[in-house]
């Protein structure tokens, strides 16, 4: 038995009742004459009508095949050769959606995903019976077939996009894996895709390769739903200048408006970026708005300043553009920060300590902000000599600068201090020329190494060459990793340690590889050890640094000591907003006692979070929803906290892979792309094909002939007479 | 064409009201034809000359001849010998058909026939008529007065083609009536069987006249021009026949070629002369037949 690519066409064979109808019916009303010739005409009529009927029979006949012909080439026959199935035998076929944020983008009104589930519940019905078929999406792994075809058909009703989706090359993996499983002879994947580079990343089609030319009996077909020529705008991953900060203070909000698709004759956009922020449990309200114009090529960069409320408490807001476009799901971004009152450092120094302390003072609170009460840390000074009596537990971090050999017992209330949860910041200077004091049992503790002495630089000038900015205190470094004016904070002096103990680990280095700052735990706290001083002032010609008294514009200095603050303060550690997928992490204050939090989702659902005791943190692993996460204890005087959770702004990148990349990437084992549905059943057929006949140029060969054979009959029939009557 | 031989086609003749004009017109042209056609030969108008032979009137020497070759010759002013002529007209009523010519098969063989009785009476041949339908219904004996082409004509002008024929039992009632030897001229469509018809030919042979069968077809029964279906009615019995006409033409024409075939060969068989004729053809060809019947008999 044949199988037919288009079996639709099949129903203009219905048109052979055309010639029939007209042969039957349609007869012509006679016309009337007068003739006297009679005679010659009743002599001849009985052959004549039978000879008549027979050539119409003969028409008619033509005619009918001509149109049946032509229905069935249309329909295009195969017919198998070889052992592979006819065309009703039972396949193995898995059915692939991408159900990535990306297949929202609607065009005439219809999402990606719509058009993938209309066409998927079509091609579901062209299974014959018995098939194996499984339905996968980009979020659950399947290891086996679905059911039946009605569950499968369910499987594609339920499709919805979702933020936490796989790559879909990970999901073409394994349906690879379940079709394998079947012991049908056919084996083919379906995949329902936008085909965006996005999820098509070429550097990972080599595995897709490879997989393919590893299992050829598996034919891969694509089925293509992407919109040939998107338009999207995208507000990019966000980047806070704090997660964490004072209250009443102000935190910049910046991030990119990427354009993405097609380029081509876009003219600029302009729009307008909001910043949207809840207090008080309210409803978002506006807080700052720029206007934009986003050039196609470009996009736009936006910085929003977020101002905070003096209470302190963690804020939930988000970032917009005024409108949105085809696909909304990405022109909004969600950030949560958390307002506290100034952290409290204590600066320690010898004697006279303000003048030691007065760089790092200005630097870390610098003197207008102190006076209108917005700076981040207050600190407090206190000379060595007090040190011993000075309460340490109100203070989040401790400077320890330039100091001098401090009594054993000094060095052990630090160390207390430390191991009970304290920061302790040492910036090792002068003062520590009696090094083999520091190489006691006191000081030991808490520095990384035996100080082995001073390096000079001579007339040479060192800087500090971080290796990379992976860490947390140099993370704001990154983004102008490459301007980075390190060299305007010449280094000409610092100490040289010795084998650093076990657990210690060098942040940031000097440019002869030296190590500059090292951190190592102690108990439950940090310990930060400087090997050169933060308090020599620019006036000081013996001093050993520019750190903090810069040559030119040098604040690379100013960035350090503040951001190494906050990291001994833990705010650095502060993680309040997280990518689709991630595993959240939220401290609790030392102070708190709740033993489980009401988690809110963004959809609007609840469950229970038990505090993790061990370090007193929430750990969220269920952060598929793009939104505002809610953590609650203790009704409406208790804790709230919250963190926000944004879908990677790549995720939503709507520029589409070539098909000359597609195919070079993949080269034989290029699946076949298809944009409807005739032409994936045609592609279909085409790999069943490969063992099949196809009739279609013969019978259309034969359509030519049975036409030529009405056109000659017709004319002999008519034509002949008509002439032979003419003359 | 000449202006005098445009009076031979039926179209032209058809504009022509009076029936001598008609005829005259048709023989006029005809004659004017002749004079530079192969058949110079039947010069009628003009006398022939031949030798002198012993009993020739001297009268009739043609002295300007003689002074020139030296011979005697005899000059020949008109027909010698006369033949009587039978114009013998079919009045049935399927004479009175045509398609799409303007001359209906009557018509055509009225005009063929005046112009015949005017050829004739011009050669002082006694002319007669005989109308028939189903036997014959009017007659006019021969006389070659000059006074007969009027009589004839005016009774041919007045004929009207309305009934059923019998052509055989009328052939048969002529040939009672024929005294002398004659020569009949039949117009008809002959659209009736045609065995009695040409038994009644053979009869009127063996009576020993000379006969001219003038076999008058409208075109269209001779062409067959219809398309598609057509409902044929006979005029005559009203009988009816529906036919797919495009597909019939080729088996009608065969038909009416053997039923042509059939009267030729009978015809010729008999030593009838078989004119086939159809009403879009020019009369010369009919008159011609007439003179070449003349000629042979003498």
């Amino acid at each position: 038995m044949p199988t037919f690519i288009n079996a639709s066409m099949l129903l203009g064979t219905l048109l052979v009742g055309i010639p029939i109808v007209l042969h039957l019916i349609m007869r012509q009303q006679p016309q009337h004459l007068i003739f006297p010739a009679l005679q010659f005409v009743q002599q001849r009529k009985e052959a004549n009508q039978r000879r008549l009927k027979l050539r119409h029979l003969l028409l008619l006949l033509l005619r009918c095949a001509a149109i049946l012909l032509i229905a069935v080439a249309l329909a295009r026959p195969l017919f198998q050769l070889d052992d592979l199935p006819a065309g009703n035998a039972p396949v193995a076929a898995a059915v692939v959606f991408d159900t990535s944020p990306r297949m929202d983008y609607r065009d005439q009104n219809q999402s990606r995903l719509d058009v993938a589930q209309e066409a998927g519940q079509w091609l579901l019905k062209q299974f014959p019976k018995e098939s194996d078929l499984v339905v996968l999406d980009s979020v659950t792994p399947r290891a086996d077939f679905d059911i039946d075809r009605g569950a499968a058909t369910l499987r594609v009703e339920q499709l919805h996009v979702d933020a936490a989706a796989r790559p879909l090359l990970e999901t073409i993996e394994n349906a690879q894996r379940v079709v394998a499983k079947s012991d049908k002879a056919q084996k083919e994947i379906f995949v329902f895709t936008d085909l965006s580079l996005a999820a098509w990343n070429p550097s990972q089609l080599k595995q897709l390769k490879r997989r393919l030319e590893q299992q050829p009996e598996i034919h891969l077909h694509l089925f293509d739903v992407g919109v040939l020529n998107p338009r999207n705008l995208t507000v990019g991953d966000l980047n806070l200048s704090s997660q964490s900060v004072a209250s009443g203070g102000t935190a910049d909000v910046s991030f990119d408006v990427l354009s993405s698709g097609s380029l081509e004759d876009s003219p600029n956009e302009s729009r307008f970026a909001e910043l949207f922020l809840a207090t008080d449990g309210g409803p978002p309200t506006r807080r700052a708005q720029e206007s934009i114009v986003v050039s196609p090529e470009s996009g736009a960069f936006v910085s929003l300043r977020l101002s905070l409320p003096p209470e302190a408490g963690v804020y939930q807001g988000y970032v917009q553009l005024d409108r949105s476009d085809n696909l909304a799901i990405d022109d909004v971004r969600y950030f949560t920060v958390e307002a506290k009152p100034a952290w409290r450092v204590l600066l320690v120094a010898p004697s006279p300590p303000e003048r030691y302390t007065r760089l790092l003072n200005d630097a870390l609170a610098p003197f207008e902000y102190r006076q209108r009460g917005l700076a981040q840390f207050q600190c407090d000074v206190v000379s060595q000599a007090d040190l011993a009596t000075q309460a340490l537990r109100p203070y989040q971090a401790i400077w320890l600068l330039d100091p001098e050999p401090l009594s054993r017992g000094t060095w052990q209330r630090l160390a207390r201090y430390v191991s009970e949860g304290g920061s302790l910041a040492i910036a090792l200077g002068r003062n520590a020329a009696e090094l083999e004091r520091f190489n006691l049992d006191g000081p030991q503790p808490l520095l990384p190494a035996k100080l082995v002495g001073q390096w000079r630089a001579g007339d040479r000038q060192l800087r500090l060459a971080p290796a990379n900015l992976e860490h947390p205190i140099l993370a704001r470094f990154k983004p102008v990793a490459s301007s980075v004016p390190w060299d305007l904070n010449p280094i000409l002096k610092f100490w040289r340690l010795g084998p650093l103990r076990e657990g210690a680990e060098v942040i940031l280095a000097y440019d002869n590889g030296q190590p500059a700052l090292v951190e190592q735990s102690v108990g439950r706290g940090i310990v930060l050890t400087l090997t050169t001083p933060v308090s020599d002032s620019l006036n000081d010609r013996r001093a050993w640094n520019n750190l903090l008294a810069p040559l030119r514009e040098a604040w690379p200095g100013f960035l350090l000591v503040v951001e190494m603050t906050h990291y001994l303060i833990g705010n650095s550690r502060t993680e309040l907003n997280y990518q689709v997928g991630d595993a959240a992490e939220v401290r609790l204050d030392s102070g708190s006692e709740f033993e489980q939090f009401l988690l809110t989702s963004p959809s609007g659902d609840t469950s229970r979070i038990a505090v993790d005791r061990r370090d007193r943190s929430l750990r969220v692993v269920d952060t598929h929803e793009a939104g505002q996460y809610e953590l609650r204890a203790g009704g409406a005087e208790g804790t709230r906290l919250g963190f926000s959770v944004n879908l990677p702004a790549a995720v939503t990148q709507l520029e589409r892979i070539g098909t000359e990349t597609l195919s070079e990437a993949l080269g034989d084992a290029m699946p076949s792309i298809s944009r409807d549905r005739d032409t994936l059943l045609r592609s279909r057929q085409e790999v069943r094909g490969k063992g099949a006949w196809e009739a279609y140029p013969w019978l259309m060969l034969i359509v030519v002939f049975v036409m030529a054979g009405e056109q000659l009959v017709s004319t002999l029939f008519y034509r002949r007479h008509a002439t032979a009557g003419g003359n | 064409m000449s202006s005098a031989n445009k009076y031979l086609r039926p179209e032209v003749i058809r504009q022509i009201g009076r029936l001598d004009l008609r005829a005259q017109f048709i023989v006029k042209g005809y004659l004017q034809g002749i004079h530079a056609s192969p058949y110079h030969g039947f010069s009628v108008e003009f006398s022939e000359h031949r030798k002198y032979t012993k009993g020739d009137d001297l009268k009739d020497i043609d002295w300007r001849v003689y002074a020139k070759t030296d011979k005697y010759y005899v000059k020949k002013f008109e027909a010698e010998t006369n033949i009587t002529g039978y114009l013998a007209m079919d009045l049935s009523r399927s004479m009175a058909y045509t398609y799409r010519q303007e001359l209906t098969k009557f018509e055509y063989a009225i005009c063929l026939a005046a112009a015949m009785c005017y050829l004739m009476i011009h050669q002082q041949d006694p002319v007669g008529l005989v109308t028939f339908d189903r036997s014959i219904r009017d007659s006019l004996s021969p006389k070659s007065k000059r006074t007969q082409l009027g009589h004839v004509l005016s009774l041919l002008s007045r004929l009207e083609p309305v009934g059923e024929t019998d052509i055989a039992h009328s052939l048969n009632q002529l040939a009672a009536m024929l005294r002398h030897k004659s020569l009949v001229m039949l117009y008809s469509d002959l659209l009736t069987e045609p065995e009695p018809v040409i038994k009644a030919l053979r009869r009127l042979r063996h009576g020993g006249h000379d006969v001219i069968l003038f076999h008058i077809l409208d075109e269209a029964e001779v062409v067959f021009p219809f398309d598609g279906m057509v409902e044929l009615e006979e005029p005559e019995s009203s009988n009816r026949l529906q036919v797919d006409a495009t597909g019939f033409r080729q088996d009608y024409l065969a038909a009416l070629g053997e039923f042509q075939e059939l009267y030729r060969h009978e015809c010729h068989q008999s030593g009838v002369d078989y004119v086939p004729l159809d009403t879009s053809m020019a009369f010369d060809k009919a008159l011609t037949e007439y003179l070449v019947q003349r000629k042979a008999r003498f």
